[in-house]
């Protein structure tokens, strides 16, 4: 369909998703960079962002508590937010683009193809009634796979990247547990070779093994792929562990933002602290208060 | 890795269809059952005993004659012969029923999916049109569309189905407003899957199985639906072997007479039984989570 064809030159990609650099220095221009970004319901502000951007290859932490706006904000990028009644103002700017100013076709284009989304329930995030194989065939087809064969290969591909045996292709949703769905999961935009991952806390469903597991992988994808993440999740110790940088959010609003060991080190605002403080003191928390 | 070991290997479409036909011996005597109705239909000529009983003839020395070797369902008011009458029925009200339900769901899933998928204003406009239909007394409907359309069994067949898909509407509709608000939808949206695809390949297959039930339920109300229209003489006329009009044509000499009644209807009940079993079969079928991988 419409994924095939050139892109159109507004929408360049800065690298294809392929090459395996490494993280990507200070200077660059930002994966995603949020201006005054306001999502309200009727006339209830939920979100209220002045700044807020993902760098080029970063792991952006975005914490807080449930309620806090961090998921309506990931919406908002994907420019999903109205589908759950709320209305979006302010600039998105994603690849030279204000992703609020797009049609829903070129919307469409961008999800799944450039940003990706990854889901709290890992098995829930997956229609029950079709093989994982057939997932990845159609979304890969849909989004520039030229026939089947280059969809599956790629979609094997993928899932060793993600370290899963490919004959797991021929599963059900119900067929994997919580960790292999969603490795699946972040196999599939993989696969597709998005750029940013929007991950809404992929890991707070699971054990802490296999939390550990995922934040692993995740990590390797920015590590190996150059992938921006912009990871959100209420549990600070998860952030800490996994990103370059957090941003606290409390009711709609950025409270605290900075480098990861220096928001947890010494927390300026008091909420953050009182975040910081919250968290189990095992392990390896920025050397600890 | 260990996942390998832990998992069975996948089954294919057939496969999975043989195993759940072993397993679900109910689905079996369904699909043995449909496929009796379907052959007595179609060979109805050679298997029935006075072929011609079954439209123009009429015998009025051997009327209301009981069951016996000649007539093995004993013979009606004007003399036919019920076996062959009830065998070539099998052309007609399944046939009905059938078209009906086809018509009814042809209508009713669409608009179901849609008004639950998008909600909203499309949701209210569309459910305040049902509701429209709905408020009528389904006879009533069917038979001022039949009124209007002239006696006939193609007729019967529309006006029948006018008045049941708003039901399937109501049933299809509630099912998509919940599977719309999952995570696979939402997951299916930000990986930017059309609303068409979205609708027709996640909200359909997660929606239609009570509907599928209920339209295998619904076998045996379209007969009878059909057959009191045949009664108030708006549906098949009196030569043609419809089992409803049969049933009813009959019901004034059940109490002396009860062979009259009684085969056509065992016809319809056996017709409904078949369906039935082959709507819980299917639902099988098509719900992986249902089957049990080893």
């Amino acid at each position: 369909m419409s994924a095939v064809g050139p892109e159109d030159p507004g929408s360049r990609p800065i690298r294809d998703g392929l090459d395996h650099r490494g993280p990507v220095a200070d200077g660059s221009m930002p994966a995603i960079e949020i201006h005054d970004l306001s999502i309200a319901f009727g006339a209830r502000e939920v979100v209220r962002l002045e700044h807020l951007e993902v760098g080029e290859g970063e792991i952006l932490g975005l914490a807080g508590e449930s309620g806090s706006g961090k998921s309506m904000t990931a919406l908002a990028i994907l420019g999903l937010a109205p589908t759950v009644g709320a209305t979006v103002r302010g600039t998105i700017r994603f690849e030279g683009r204000d992703l609020l100013a797009l049609s829903p076709r070129e919307l469409r284009d961008v999800r799944g193809r450039r940003i990706a989304m990854v889901f709290q329930s890992p098995i829930a995030s997956f229609n029950p009634v079709f093989r994982v194989g057939d997932l990845f065939v159609r979304s890969l087809l849909l989004h520039g796979a030229r026939n089947r064969g280059e969809a599956r290969a790629r979609a094997e591909e993928a899932l060793r990247g993600v370290l899963l045996a490919p004959d797991l292709l021929g599963r059900y949703p119900h067929q994997l547990s919580g960790g292999q769905a969603q490795r699946v999961a972040i196999a599939l935009a993989l696969a597709l070779r998005s750029r940013v991952l929007l991950a809404d806390e992929p890991t707070s469903a699971l054990d802490v093994t296999v939390q550990a597991e995922i934040l692993q992988l995740v990590r390797a994808l920015r590590d190996e792929r150059g992938m921006s993440v912009l990871f959100i999740s209420h549990d600070l110790a998860v952030v800490a562990e996994l990103c370059d940088r957090i941003a606290v959010m409390r009711e709609g609003r950025i409270v605290e933002e900075g480098p990861a060991d220096d928001v947890l080190r010494a927390p300026r605002h008091e909420y953050t602290r009182a975040l910081v403080a919250a968290v189990p003191k095992v392990g390896r928390i920025g050397g600890g208060p | 890795m260990i996942d390998q070991v832990l998992v069975p290997r996948p089954v294919g479409r057939l496969a999975r269809l043989t195993a759940v036909l072993r397993r679900n011996p109910l689905l079996t005597v369904g699909a043995a059952l449909s496929l009796i109705i379907v052959l007595a239909g179609l060979f109805a000529p050679l298997l029935a005993p006075h072929p011609a009983d079954a439209y123009v003839a009429t015998h009025p020395t051997e009327t209301l004659l009981p069951p016996s070797g000649l007539h093995p369902f004993g013979t009606d008011q004007l003399g036919r012969d019920i076996l062959t009458r009830v065998l070539y029925g099998a052309r007609i009200s399944p046939l009905i029923a059938v078209l009906v339900l086809l018509i009814a769901c042809a209508v009713g899933i669409p608009l179901g999916i849609v008004a639950g998928y998008f909600g909203g204003l499309v949701d209210d406009v569309l459910m305040r049109v049902t509701d429209v239909f709905l408020a009528f007394p389904a006879l009533l409907l069917a038979l001022a569309f039949a009124a209007v359309l002239s006696p006939s069994i193609g007729n019967t067949t529309l006006a029948i189905a006018l008045t049941w898909w708003p039901w399937y509407t109501r049933l299809v509709r509630g099912q998509a407003a919940s599977v719309a608000g999952r995570q696979y939808v939402e997951a299916a949206r930000a990986l930017g899957v059309p609303h068409v695809r979205i609708l027709l390949r996640h909200i359909l297959p997660n929606s239609i199985t009570p509907l599928i039930v209920q339209v295998s339920l619904d076998v045996s109300a379209v007969i009878l639906t059909a057959s009191a229209l045949s009664f108030l003489g708006l549906g098949a006329q009196d030569p043609t072997p419809d089992w409803g009009l049969m049933v009813s044509q009959g019901q004034s000499y059940f109490t002396t007479q009860w062979w009259l009644v009684t085969f056509p209807g065992a016809a319809i009940l056996l017709t409904a039984v078949a369906f039935n079993l082959l709507g819980d079969g299917l639902r099988d079928v098509l719900d992986p989570r249902r089957v049990p991988t080893r």
